[in-house]
């Protein structure tokens, strides 16, 4: 399974972003494959909503799972339709890195 | 004659906290303000999304009106809990949720689970099953 993190920038030591749509990059990590991959965010700089440009994005990549601080009110609509689980980690103190780790202990 | 029922007030995600205290205040605890969770939407949908109140209501499924009196009550309720330092509590009211949220109590994160049985449902992370399960239906 797929899951997309929201993060701050592209390094795999970087926080969480608190808010979804705005985050700089996405960390996509296969916990089949074992491998990360780091996307800008699509939508960046383009003001007002731009959750459909991300939303079409993630399910383009086949993300089956999204983490972020926060979800605004149209992406949880999309992201709903569309059946992919959101995770909402309100302690945006942890790092893309320690998330991976937690995501990886469940295979094992 | 009864009254006629409230509507369903469509609420997207759940306060990530179950209330707030004033601190440094020392005349002892004063009795809590009571915010309904749709109140706590409405006002995030406004002050903090941005939007108009008639796209608000338009994502609450509740008319322009009463959305703005319900925007109103949440105002005066803060106002009511900073001007008389009494804390806050949130409480569940007529709120809908759109999805099933989740809230593992061991690492204290909220999650959906779409497409999920019941039974086979963990916390994603920690694959914790003491969750809670926030629905108000």
């Amino acid at each position: 399974m797929k899951t997309a993190i929201a993060a701050q920038n592209s390094s795999s030591e970087t926080l969480i972003d608190k808010h979804f749509g705005k985050c700089s990059h996405f960390h996509i990590y296969d916990d089949i494959s074992h491998t990360t991959e780091v996307i800008n965010n699509p939508a960046q700089g383009i003001k007002g909503c731009k959750g459909d440009i991300v939303v079409d994005e993630l399910i383009a990549k086949n993300v089956k799972r999204v983490i972020a601080g926060d979800f605004g009110t149209k992406v949880q609509q999309l992201l709903n339709k569309n059946k992919i689980q959101m995770i909402i980690h309100p302690d945006t103190r942890i790092s893309v890195s320690e998330l991976i780790e937690l995501l990886n202990h469940k295979n094992n | 004659m009864s009254p006629r029922p409230k509507n369903n007030r469509t609420v997207f995600d759940p306060p990530k906290f179950k209330g707030y205290k004033p601190f440094g205040y020392y005349a002892g605890e004063n009795e809590p303000v009571f915010l309904l969770f749709e109140e706590y939407s409405a006002l995030k949908l406004c002050d903090y999304e941005l939007m108009t109140q008639s796209q608000a209501s338009q994502v609450m499924n509740i008319s322009r009106p009463t959305f703005t009196r319900l925007y109103e009550s949440a105002r005066r309720k803060i106002a009511l809990a900073l001007a008389e330092a009494r804390p806050i509590e949130v409480e569940k009211g007529r709120a809908y949720f759109s999805n099933d949220w989740y809230n593992c109590r061991a690492c204290n994160i909220f999650f959906t689970a779409p497409e999920m049985e019941l039974s086979s449902i963990r916390c994603p992370l920690c694959q914790s099953k003491n969750l809670e399960e926030i629905t108000t239906n």
